[in-house]
């Protein structure tokens, strides 16, 4: 019997729980406890394991994302500038398309200002790994086969940007 | 090897400003195996490869170096590759692109998709409106029937059809000349139209026929509809010009989508030997198929 299972009831009703404060909460916050979790698990498994979980985590959150936020939509062009649309209302980063030739299992995208990395230090390494997992969601959501997100570049130049190779495995 | 301080500034510069690299240039290997050294080598490598790239056009070459200039230069290589995917949105007819990142040519890029927007609408009006009674032609009542027809269909909807047709309109030609003709046309159609809801379409079909589309609507409704249309073109008085005016009818055949009828042309069919029937037994008046 799993008790954590998710689904969205478990975030509970927001707007009922917080009439004072509201849906908003400091972004600061929400990356101390990101990179809280990630320092635990980091210690308790390793480096891999953690970014593997936080892979995944993303992936998660990406699917049911997917089906409360973007589902239902019948082209390619809806489900890019819904999903634009969405990821900008929400403030989790705008995205922008750089090259999509889903066809050939092919896209390229960036995220400007994103929400787990904007205004980090310049890092020898890329580390949005919850939204490599978080990406290539939507992308199965979308198509229906299994897709791979990579943080392929990082850059700060006032809002930082990370660019994403997303390839669908089958073609890949 | 040694490099005196001069011979330092020289190498730097060599590598930031020199267009071409000297055919004989050459860095000391030694000096490359020093790490911080090897960083910068890379970082200016990248640099003029990335930015010689730009200057040509060419979108396709990435280095993932990081640091002030190279993370200007990927972020304009990346608003350019950016731009240029929106570009073959629009040229697909995707309109709504806006451009919020390259300031002067934000404006104009945008102001085009605006542009190509309005006057897209506008041609799509003329090429499915008819001209002389400016209701849709029959262009768009055909797309309008494969869509509203394939809906009923899915969700099980009554569909209905109406044919109008003039009665005796080619003697009122005949009689009062083309001019005459076309104002019936037009006062004719301009009040049939007014008994239809927005998600009906009222098009004309041929020279003196109009169809109306009733997606939802029975056979009972639409002939409740039809004969209130008739009867509002038998009470009008039709103006030819500033002294005269004549009062014309018109006959309507009506049918619904049955269980067996699996195209729009069947039901088409079916309002059709209506109108026949209508015509047979007197004009002026509405039948049913
Ligand atoms: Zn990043």
């Amino acid at each position: 019997m799993r008790r954590y299972e998710f689904n969205w009831d478990l975030i509970g009703d927001i707007d009922l729980g917080r009439p004072n404060l509201g849906k908003e909460v400091d972004l600061e916050l929400y990356r101390l406890m990101q990179f809280t979790l990630r320092d635990v698990i980091e210690q308790t498994y390793s480096t891999e394991e953690a970014d593997r979980l936080f892979r995944e985590a993303g992936k998660v959150a990406g699917k049911v994302f997917y089906e409360k936020y973007i589902n239902p939509v019948s082209s390619v062009e809806e489900f890019v500038s819904k999903t634009q649309k969405v990821l900008k209302e929400k403030k989790l980063g705008i995205l922008r398309v750089e090259e999509a030739m889903l066809e050939q299992g092919k896209i390229l995208l960036t995220v400007d200002e994103d929400l787990d990395c904007s205004g980090l230090p310049e890092l020898d390494y890329e580390t949005c790994i919850y939204d490599e997992g978080f990406i290539s969601s939507l992308f199965e959501g979308f198509t229906k086969s299994e897709w791979d997100a990579r943080e392929i570049d990082c850059w700060c130049t006032g809002a930082r940007t990370c660019r994403f190779q997303v390839t669908e495995r089958a073609k890949a | 090897m040694y490099y005196s301080d001069d011979e330092w500034v020289k190498l730097i510069s060599t590598l930031i400003v020199n267009p071409v690299l000297p055919r004989n240039f050459t860095v000391d290997p030694s000096l490359l195996k020093n790490p911080e050294f090897k960083k910068l080598y890379d970082y200016l490598m990248d640099m003029r490869s990335l930015s010689s790239a730009l200057s040509r056009g060419d979108l396709q070459h990435f280095v993932y170096g990081k640091g002030f200039i190279l993370s200007n230069l990927k972020a304009l290589q990346s608003n350019l590759r950016h731009l240029t995917w929106q570009t073959k949105k629009v040229a697909d007819g995707d309109f709504s692109q806006r451009v919020d990142f390259l300031g002067e040519f934000s404006d104009a890029f945008n102001e085009m998709t605006v542009k190509l927007h309005d006057l897209t609408m506008r041609l799509t009006q003329l090429a499915n409106m008819d001209t002389l009674t400016k209701i849709p032609n029959r262009r768009a009542l055909e797309a309008f029937l494969v869509d509203s027809f394939k809906n009923a269909v899915g969700n099980k909807k009554p569909f209905s059809i109406i044919i109008f047709d003039i009665d005796f309109f080619k003697s009122t030609n005949d009689t009062y000349g083309h001019d005459a003709g076309d104002a019936v046309l037009v006062q004719v159609s301009g009040r049939l139209n007014r008994q239809f809801r927005a998600h009906d379409i009222f098009s004309r079909y041929g020279g003196d026929e109009f169809m109306a589309v009733l997606p939802g609507t029975s056979l009972r409704a639409a002939e409740k509809i039809a004969e209130r249309a008739r009867a509002s073109v038998e009470e009008a008085e039709i103006p030819l010009n500033a002294n005269d005016s004549i009062k014309v009818t018109v006959s309507a055949g009506i049918s619904e989508r049955l269980e067996n009828d699996i195209r729009y042309e069947d039901v088409i069919k079916k309002s059709d030997r209506a109108l026949y029937v209508a015509k047979k037994t007197g004009r002026n008046r509405v039948c049913c198929g």
